[in-house]
């Protein structure tokens, strides 16, 4: 693909393309192990009773190569310096550490007994994004890992466009209201109170959003 | 990290026909302008680039479809592609889903805020605002809005209703057509006009559509000077495609126009009419699609991986010569600084330039700022 191709030579370009990208590995699988290796480098926080399946389950996360640190109850404080908490989720627990129930600061996976029925209400209560049902292997530690890691990331990039939105939001309404306020103070048409502020913001170096509500709460004050 | 020789490959996403098809196949060609180009100076830290290019023909079930299968199967993380709004809104759940990175180098009508979108055209901030204040002060205050009936349309006519009655203009009327509209649909349109004498046609028209209605206002005989049809989107493109004297005298607003003098702009017209022909026009779109291959080439000869959450804070804030001057990523919105220009079009299917900031305005989306 030079720029010596003939003129018009685009849809000989897209089939060279089209061709060299299907010979190539969807994803090279180098790719996939580097990922891997990243996973199995992970902290984590293991938050279950130490008892015989405790230990086993200790066991297990171990052969997954990530480093663990066992701790029970979880911790009241959220888990800090840890990329998962693998969490024995019962009424407990959830008592015990009130940020399983709030927004975790890491993924959470977390562990059930399969002989004891599943708590699916407790799991509701929880902010897990996957579970493990014991005795489990590592292979099944770590795609449940890679997957709470998954959803925690997606859950955390909505909840980061929905706070600016919201922020978008209140500076609108708040954008409005100092214009109402222009409008019947100095009594001036919708554009002309609207530039009004966009030249004071301009001035004073702020945000139209910004000046709105300076003025917006100056106003509750002399009322 | 380890040395490789891998490609870079990225998804490329532009109809080359339907009803929005022209304008599309001019911004493949840019995007596959600036790949070519980064290709040959050696590609991105020694790798080359190479697109995996579906054509959805203009429809949205096969925008959809194909973004499911670069992002899916082909395993694509980037994406330059859409044109339509509604194309954009039909990639974009599973680009946030997968966390990819879309590239979307179209004006578009602004309220929105992806953090997986780099938008690299015009906001109603920059074009809008600008294009409105130009014609009610040139050509009056009674405007007639036509569009096609979709989302881009309809958010903009919302906006510009704002704008117009905000200045103590009116609207005369609001009018909408369908994608596939042609002389029958628009026939009522120019019977409206000649009884109602607007000050000026705002005109969100897209795709074919376009050229059906300049065509019937010429062969109307209206005239630009008494009645000009203001748009946001007819480019060159769009002229050539009428016959380049059926457009002469309207009004466009744009980032860029093919007539835009400096030396990045006469090296860009030369490359694309040395690579697709000498009859080609480089237009708005063109240049958006051909300026962010470089922005992302950029970028991640810096990062030297395409991983969204690595490669998306190296786009933000960063600035890169452009054919219609200096533009920058804005670091809160993604959405691009970029110049504003107001062109006259003329019979050889160009545009003379009669107004242009004088520097890259900050993109604003939700016009709070």
């Amino acid at each position: 693909m030079t720029s010596s191709d003939p003129p018009r030579g685009l849809s000989g370009n897209t089939a060279d393309s089209l061709n060299r990208a299907s010979s190539a590995p969807p994803r090279s699988a180098r790719a996939r192990a580097k990922a891997m290796t990243e996973l199995r480098q992970s902290t984590v926080l293991l938050a279950h009773p130490d008892d015989s399946q405790g230990e086993a389950l200790l066991r297990e996360v171990r052969r997954t190569g990530c480093r663990v640190e066992m701790a029970w109850p979880p911790p009241v404080l959220p888990p800090l310096g840890f990329d998962f908490a693998i969490v024995a989720i019962d009424t407990d627990a959830l008592m015990a550490a009130p940020w399983l129930s709030g927004a975790p600061p890491v993924p959470v996976v977390a562990v059930v007994d399969g002989d004891r029925g599943l708590p699916d209400d407790v799991l509701r209560l929880s902010n897990a994004q996957a579970v493990l049902v014991k005795p489990c292997q590592p292979a099944a530690i770590l795609t449940n890992l890679a997957l709470a890691k998954q959803i925690f990331n997606y859950e955390r990039r909505l909840l980061n466009k929905v706070a600016k939105l919201e922020e978008t939001l209140h500076a609108t309404r708040q954008i409005e209201q100092a214009k109402l306020i222009l409008m019947q103070q100095k009594k001036l048409r919708a554009n002309e109170a609207y530039d009004y502020l966009r030249q004071q913001a301009m001035s004073k170096q702020k945000s139209v959003a910004a000046i709105s509500a300076a003025l917006v709460d100056a106003y509750g004050l002399i009322e | 990290m380890g040395s490789t020789c891998e490609p870079w490959r990225v998804g490329v996403l532009f109809s080359q026909s339907g009803v929005t098809g022209a304008i599309e196949e001019t911004q493949l060609k840019g995007t596959m302008l600036g790949i070519a180009e980064i290709n040959a100076a050696g590609g991105i830290n020694g790798r080359e680039i190479i697109p995996i290019i579906y054509d959805p023909t203009s429809s949205t079930e096969l925008y959809s479809h194909y973004a499911h299968k670069l992002l899916i199967e082909d395993r694509v993380t980037t994406i330059f592609g859409c044109y339509t709004s509604t194309s954009r809104k039909a990639v974009l759940p599973l680009v946030e889903r997968v966390n990819a990175l879309l590239w979307y180098p179209t004006r578009y009508e602004g309220f929105e805020f992806s953090p997986n979108i780099i938008y690299t055209g015009l906001s109603p901030n920059q074009n809008t605002v600008e294009l409105i204040n130009y014609l009610v002060a040139t050509h009056g205050n009674r405007f007639y809005l036509i569009g096609t009936d979709y989302c881009y349309p309809r958010r903009t006519n919302r906006i510009v209703r704002d704008l117009v009655c905000g200045q103590g203009g009116s609207i005369v009327a609001e009018e909408y057509l369908d994608f596939d509209a042609g002389p029958n649909e628009i026939r009522p349109i120019i019977n409206a006009l000649r009884d109602r004498k607007p000050d000026v046609i705002f005109s969100t028209v897209v795709g074919q559509a376009i050229s059906h209605f300049y065509q019937a206002y010429a062969d109307a005989g209206f005239t630009p000077d008494n009645m000009p049809i203001g748009s946001l989107n007819t480019s060159e493109a769009e002229l050539s495609l009428m016959g380049r004297d059926v457009g002469a005298g309207h009004i466009t607003a744009a980032a860029y126009f093919d007539s835009v003098a400096n030396e990045e702009n006469t090296r860009f017209v030369r490359l694309f009419k040395q690579r697709f022909g000498e009859n080609e026009t480089t237009n708005m779109c063109a240049e958006a699609a051909y300026f962010q291959v470089h922005l992302f080439a950029q970028a991640v000869a810096e990062t030297n991986t395409m991983e969204t959450d690595i490669l998306r804070p190296a786009v933000l804030g960063r600035e890169i010569a452009a054919p219609q001057g200096r533009i920058g990523i804005d670091y809160k919105n993604s959405h691009a600084e970029l110049w504003t220009r107001i062109g006259k079009a003329t019979d050889a299917g160009n545009f003379d330039i009669v107004r242009e900031s004088m520097v890259a305005l900050r993109p604003d989306p939700f016009l709070v700022t």
